[in-house]
């Protein structure tokens, strides 16, 4: 933490994305701050308006607030990158764990599990998961983390096993530590940083991929708003209404941009190496 | 290539695929309680009788125990039997055979624009390293890997075949207007991936003691480039060569989507919504299977290639 407190002084690429990935939250918390318009508000008299000042992107077919869809989209997409980042890393990161420590059977195991699920296109894997088992935002999530946990498992756990061989964990073993407080006090805070570069690294392109699956019917479902659905929803009045389209996607794209850039920014903070190269 | 290295990888390839069949057998097994009527009734709404249901259970053995299922289809697909398809009439093997050439071509022609923009790319941003050139490549490549694939296929489309009217807007035959622009749409955001992979590993073998060597003896930049820079930095551009396909096998269903485009991954999503699960396991299981034979192409081309390995297998295979 003391080192993002600092970062934040010295790198001013790390300060200012920050900024920016912080004003996306604010933008999505306080959306209603933001816009008169209810996302879900529909006014039939006033569909398919082109971008004015009354609606500064328009309307659907609904006659709904486009502005207001995108914002409070932001909700939905935010909320959901976020949680699949969190459930990925938990759950990738502690079977990798229990998986270097434990080795043996265990590791054998788990391992071979992440081979299956690695041997295979992670997105078909993960539309076929959220197709089955029914569209919903939560669904999108599980089908995702399917998909991606094994590229946390692997590396924590090639990471454990680099850890392990210091001879503090020896020492610690020797002096009766016992697992927990080694893996808590020797072996997680060696390995957290660059784990949490990872994470932070991925979630542009977790973004994406649940969005993907969103515009193809498997995530958050209408009316509820969400930018992949709402592009979905916009397709098909490509030739009208081509603004119901562009918003949603330069949201998706600003904001994978932001988070892009912010990952880059925290790896040089958390991570002096100079990986530029 | 040692005989027992290639068949401890397709020991290895077939213990992942029954694996991936699993894992996928189970799934929809979990997610659909009465297979039989939505095999029947798929995605309409239509009125079964249960003597209907009833045939249907019987024909498949969808009254047996799990394992018994999963061990008959296992056998039958081993035998390149995957069942019948509901939504297509007709075996499950002959749909998947009918969009293969179109999910192949529309891979080969994104894979073919990707290797002719992202090498050239890559390796000019390597020589110009921190130069203005490196850093417009850089910065553009950072935009491609950010924007959505579908939304692009979708500018595209609105642009190209809408407002300029130059591309058909869908593309159900293969042609070479009908597969342009969802190969361009692919292969732009791979070519951003590639191309900054592309440029780390020219600028790995830049450093390389060899390079001064070369340049000492006054050999052409262009010669060590082609003599002795790329050679070497094609090793790890394989492996992410045999991703690349891996995600355009996968990740196409999107843009296959938007473009209209009858390959696998457009028949996997009809699939699931058909809810033909026949048709759904066989397409996953034929793409796994497709992917690994790619990774083990990949992993043949490297022992190939390199010689240290070569060497490494004979002294201990």
């Amino acid at each position: 933490m003391g080192e993002l407190v600092q970062g934040f002084r010295t790198h001013k690429n790390f300060a200012l994305f920050t900024v920016l990935a912080l004003l996306l939250l604010a933008a999505a918390l306080f959306a209603p701050l933001l816009t008169s318009y209810q996302p879900t508000a529909a006014d039939m008299k006033n569909a398919f308006l082109p971008p004015s000042a009354e609606h500064l992107f328009g309307t659907d077919k609904l006659g709904r607030d486009c502005f207001a869809r995108v914002l409070y989209g932001a909700r939905n997409s935010l909320a959901s990158v976020l949680l699949l980042v969190a459930l990925v890393f938990t759950v990738g990161t502690a079977l990798g764990i229990v998986s270097g420590y434990l080795g043996g059977k265990t590791d054998a195991v788990i391992m071979r599990l992440a081979d299956i699920f690695i041997s295979f296109p992670g997105v078909l894997l993960a539309i076929a998961i959220a197709g089955i088992i029914g569209g919903s935002m939560v669904n999108a999530i599980i089908a995702l983390t399917c998909a991606t946990w094994p590229k946390y498992a692997r590396l924590s756990r090639s990471l454990v096993l680099k850890v392990k061989q210091n001879e503090y964990i020896a020492a610690a073993y020797v002096n009766g530590g016992t697992p927990f407080h080694i893996l808590r006090r020797h072996i997680l805070p060696n390995i957290l940083p660059l784990l949490v570069i990872t994470a932070a690294a991925d979630i542009g392109a977790l973004m994406l991929e649940l969005a993907g699956l969103s515009f193809l019917g498997f995530g958050v479902q209408p009316p509820a708003p969400e930018w992949g659905a709402m592009i979905s929803e916009g397709r098909q009045h490509l030739q009208t209404a081509p603004w119901l389209m562009i918003f949603p996607g330069l949201a998706i794209f600003i904001s994978v941009v932001i988070f892009n850039l912010w990952g880059d920014a925290l790896r040089d903070v958390l991570d002096p190496r100079d990986d530029q190269e | 290539m040692h005989l027992r290295t290639f068949g401890k990888y397709l020991a290895q390839a077939f213990v992942t695929l029954v694996g991936i069949s699993f894992i996928m057998f189970s799934i929809t097994m979990i997610g659909t309680e009465d297979l039989a009527r939505q095999l029947i009734t798929g995605a309409e709404d239509v009125i079964v009788s249960q003597e209907e249901i009833d045939a249907v259970t019987r024909e498949l053995g969808l009254d047996q125990p799990f394992f018994v299922q999963f061990g008959h289809w296992l056998v039958n697909a081993a035998q390149g039997d995957l069942g019948f398809s509901y939504m297509a009439k007709k075996p499950v093997i002959d749909k998947i055979l009918e969009c293969l050439p179109a999910t192949v071509s529309l891979a080969a022609l994104s894979l073919f624009l990707m290797t002719l923009l992202s090498v050239p790319l890559g390796i000019l941003a390597a020589y110009h390293k921190n130069k203005p050139l490196d850093f417009l490549i850089r910065g553009v490549t950072f935009f491609g890997i950010s924007v959505p694939g579908f939304w692009l296929g979708l500018m595209l489309l609105w642009l190209f075949g809408l407002k300029l009217g130059l591309f058909p807007i869908v593309s159900s035959t293969i042609r070479w207007d009908t597969i342009f622009l969802p190969a361009l749409t692919l292969a732009i955001s791979m070519t951003s991936k590639y191309t900054r992979q592309v440029r780390s590993a020219v600028l790995e073998e830049l450093g390389q003691d060899y390079v001064m060597g070369a340049r000492a003896r006054g050999m052409s930049e262009l010669r060590i480039l082609t003599r002795e820079v790329l050679p070497n930095a094609l090793l790890p551009l394989i492996t992410l060569y045999g991703l690349s396909i891996g995600s355009l096998l996968g990740g196409a269903a999107v843009v296959e989507i938007v473009f209209g485009w009858q390959g696998l991954g457009l028949l996997a999503v009809k699939a699931i919504e058909y809810r033909d699960i026949r048709l759904l396991q066989g397409i996953v299981v034929w793409i796994a299977g497709m992917y690994m034979i790619i990774n083990i192409l990949v992993d043949l081309s490297y022992a190939l290639l390199d010689p240290r390995l070569r060497k490494k297998e004979v002294r201990h295979g």
